[in-house]
């Protein structure tokens, strides 16, 4: 097994990683001088991954909406009825996992002990234990996390949003799925997506910290099995029309007033790495030189009392969807839609102006560096990064690949004022009880 | 944590480093948390940021920030016991990753914004002041948008009263018709004049660092009177439980309980309270993380977290609303459990590493370590997190259940989810 290593002049930051026999990418960030490791375990396999084909297998699989999330917690249960946080609390390590749209990962970080919370890690996440009673027990506790979700206005307006851009994109479904979804996962299923998805080909295991990759690896030669190397698990395709389903959407919820998410959809799909690489660093550029606190807009809408402080802008781009928010709060979330589009429409005329431009790259490779200030960051950055394909190490050299031209280009084919979509939260007028 | 006084009420404190990315720098007022002063407070910082007398318009600022290699600005108010910190904090890329070091010209800007703001007629400039109260009103009001925040805040206004330590740092919507550009101007200048300061400055922190940052703001900082504001434990005082419910439309009821801890923040008695906090409900495997959630399933979350300085505890968890005497039956049992001493030597060895993790992590962060060393100054005390981790290791369970049979339940406050 070769370990590779390479070191960024500018960051002064280094990166080892390898390749285990079974398929698993470790990869090392070496902090020297931080109290703190922290270790990211993932599998690119997340609430998008309903509809799938198992190896060996002619048909595709569907499973229910919100178990890759289902499965997160889970993974946490031991044979003894005990739970891993429990294991965890013998070191001092602080652990949890998370599910995203195309992920699922278990983490810790601790100050001591580092390989032995390691070997807790491979240890819990090779190891399923499901049964009927365990299984059933978990509704309550995620039947009360869907339901702290649906009374959170910031978490409907962004899913509304979604829904409101796609029409069968698996991302417009709560991550967590829905009480009558969750309600049909079995054993037997939570089995099968482990199987599949939980296979080492699958899977990136990231550690940041004063830590030696040869011994990481040894830990990992004991817990994960060459053979249960699967490769990568075909999804079945979406067939995603390049129109969004509505152009407004709107919901009332108790706030003190409307809260608004301006949706793009991005048609430009199946690239390869380094155009979707491109593609994401150009979004980024635009949102901070058009919409960002330096930005002509931001200031006149600011002024005119049209947004405030909680004005901002998001991208997510991946590879089996990509979307662009716009939102904050707003007394009138309908003339803020009005003069953003106006806004595009004439930048699509003159362009950006490249002072814009040139801070707004500024302002990213700020943020890359800063980074490298967190461990945590570190992992989470660069595990979502490395399912990508992209090289965590090389900021100023993948900024600088994405030309002028290039962002102008990104303006033109996503931000189309005539597709997107504009949705709101707003007040419920009613008397308030006490 | 390194400390030299500028001039009398004015402090230098420094956090050096030089693993971060960044160098931080932060100037404190410590002001009295008062009903008449609250909602100016809140209100000062976001005034400041719209502009100064050289760069009248936020955007100069903004630009002229992220020119600085997007150098960060934020300023704001931080509740500390019965006082609250007026911030302006800074960070800024350090010189070895792009070759330039910016701490001059970022000691340039947080002078110019805290000290040389847009003057009009003898007060601030009245468009700006207009416009942060109408933002400064939506953010009051858009506590309800989060509802666990809202039943906490509303919990801790029952306990203590709309004064002092009761109230919501971002002040009170019917304070500001009365609120001019003038009475603004001359709250702050009585800040400026008066208050208690502290610079802290972390990360790359050399003589000549640090003689930039004193050259450049002592000229601002004279002399004054003003000290930490000092503040009341907390001390159980109320015969019967205070029980208040709220209805709103929501699906999911959220329940914040409020406690009296009556422990001397800066005494033994105090590391005693840490580890009951961390075993009753700071911690995964703490009583209501393992009983609430994991054997009832009543809740995704329940916990509870302890506010040091005023010797409070506060219990949080979101639950299904006919499960509310399920919940608070547990809650309590689970609470007369720590005041029993039912406490595993196990679990106590797993609390004082929990804690030590989570004391030992501060290192890695700048803010973090900064709100420590700030609260550790307001307390008269420089106890590093490492000595306080020491301070934890002889406390055995008889010192946990002393500590937690003082602390009482004061107020439950249940905000009912009801159809809308």
């Amino acid at each position: 097994m070769e370990i590779k290593r390479c070191y960024n002049e500018q960051l002064k930051e280094e990166m080892h990683y390898a390749v285990h026999p079974s398929g698993l990418r470790v990869y090392v960030f070496p902090k020297k001088g931080f109290q703190k490791y922290y270790a990211i375990y993932g599998t690119e396999y997340g609430s998008i991954d309903s509809a799938f084909q198992i190896p060996g297998e002619d048909t595709m699989t569907h499973v229910p909406d919100g178990i890759a999330h289902y499965l997160e917690h889970k993974m946490f249960e031991e044979e003894d009825g005990s739970d891993a946080f429990q294991r965890f609390a013998l070191t001092g390590a602080s652990s949890n996992a998370f599910t995203s749209f195309d992920m699922t990962a278990y983490l810790f970080s601790c100050t001591d002990k580092f390989y032995e919370n390691l070997d807790i890690l491979l240890d819990f996440v090779n190891h399923p234990h499901f049964t009927q009673e365990n299984v059933a027990k978990e509704q309550g506790i995620i039947g009360q996390e869907i339901k702290m979700y649906e009374d959170d206005p910031e978490w409907r307006v962004f899913f509304n949003t979604l829904l409101a851009l796609f029409h069968n994109n698996p991302v417009k479904l709560d991550i967590a799925g829905t009480v009558e979804s969750i309600a049909k996962i079995t054993p037997e299923l939570l089995y099968r997506c482990y199987h599949t998805f939980y296979n080492p080909a699958n899977m990136v295991l990231v550690l940041v910290g004063d830590v030696d990759i040869q011994k990481a690896m040894e830990y990992v030669d004991e817990h994960v099995d060459a053979k249960r190397n699967l490769g990568q698990i075909p999804r079945e395709e979406v067939v995603e029309p390049t129109h969004r389903v509505q152009e407004r959407i709107e919901q009332k919820l108790m706030v003190s007033q409307p809260l608004f998410r301006i949706g793009f959809k991005d048609n430009k799909m199946g690239l390869d790495v380094d155009a979707m690489r491109k593609k994401e660093i150009a979004t980024d550029l635009i949102l901070d030189a058009v919409f960002g606190r330096c930005s002509d807009l931001y200031e006149e809408l600011y002024e005119e009392g049209l947004v405030d402080t909680s004005f901002d802008s998001e991208a997510d781009i991946s590879k089996g969807y990509g979307f662009t928010l716009i939102g904050g709060e707003s007394k009138d979330p309908e003339a803020v839609y009005q003069r953003i589009r106006e806004h595009l429409k004439g930048l699509m005329e003159t362009g950006i102006p490249k002072e814009d431009l040139d801070r707004a790259r500024k302002i990213w490779l700020s943020r890359g560096i800063r980074a490298f200030n967190s461990v945590e960051q570190m992992g989470n950055a660069f595990i979502r990064q490395i399912f990508a394909g992209y090289e965590p190490l090389a900021i100023s050299e993948s900024l600088n690949q994405v030309t002028d031209e290039d962002v102008m280009e990104r303006l033109r084919e996503h931000f189309d004022v005539d597709n997107c979509v504009l949705s709101v939260i707003s007040p419920m007028e009613t008397e308030k009880k006490e | 944590m390194q400390s030299k006084q500028i001039c009398k009420g004015v402090d230098l404190r420094v956090i050096p480093s030089n693993k971060f990315k960044t160098n931080a720098l932060s100037i404190f007022f410590h002001i009295p948390l008062k009903r008449e002063t609250v909602t100016m407070a809140a209100l000062l910082p976001a005034v400041l940021k719209r502009g100064t007398e050289k760069n009248p318009e936020y955007k100069q600022l903004a630009r002229r920030l992220a020119d600085l290699y997007s150098a960060s600005c934020s300023a704001g108010v931080r509740q500390k016991g019965d006082g609250e910190v007026l911030y302006f904090h800074m960070d800024y890329i350090a010189d070895a990753y792009i070759g330039e070091n910016l701490t001059e010209q970022v000691v340039a800007f947080l002078r110019e914004l805290v000290f040389c703001p847009l003057i009009q007629d003898g007060g601030f400039s009245p468009e700006y002041v207009e416009s942060e109260k109408t933002n400064l009103k939506n953010a009051i009001l858009s506590l309800i948008n989060d509802k666990k925040e809202y039943a906490d805040v509303k919990c801790r206004e029952a306990m203590f009263g709309k004064d002092g330590y009761g109230m919501f740092e971002a002040g009170y919507v019917e304070d500001l018709d009365a609120i001019t550009p003038q009475s603004l101007y001359a709250f702050y200048q009585k800040v400026l004049k008066e208050a208690k300061v502290d610079i802290f400055v972390s990360g790359m922190a050399d003589a000549e660092t640090l003689d930039v940052i004193t050259k450049g703001l002592e000229a601002e900082l004279l002399p004054r009177d003003g000290g930490y504001i000092a503040t009341q434990t907390a001390t159980a005082d109320r015969e019967e439980i205070q029980y208040i419910t709220e209805e709103i439309p929501a699906s999911q009821s959220k329940l914040s309980i409020g406690l009296k801890c009556g422990v001397e923040p800066a005494g033994e008695e105090y590391y005693a309270l840490l580890l009951g906090n961390c075993l009753f409900g700071g911690s995964p495997f703490s009583k209501l993380f393992m009983n609430v959630r994991e054997k009832l399933s009543l809740a995704y979350y329940a916990a509870s977290r302890t506010d040091r300085m005023k010797s409070v505890m506060v219990i949080s968890s979101g639950i299904e609303t006919q499960n509310f005497q399920k919940a608070y039956d547990e809650i309590q049992l689970q609470l007369a459990k720590m005041q029993a001493g039912e406490v595993e030597e196990s679990e106590l060895a797993a609390a004082k590493k929990y804690l030590t993790n989570g004391l030992t992590a501060m290192y890695d962060s700048v803010r973090a370590l900064e709100d420590y060393y700030l609260s550790q100054a307001i307390l008269g005390q420089n106890q590093s997190p490492e000595e306080l981790i020491r301070c934890l290791e002889p406390i055995g369970i008889p010192q946990i259940q002393a500590v937690m049979q003082k602390v009482q339940l004061d107020t439950v406050y249940f905000l009912k989810g009801v159809e809308a």
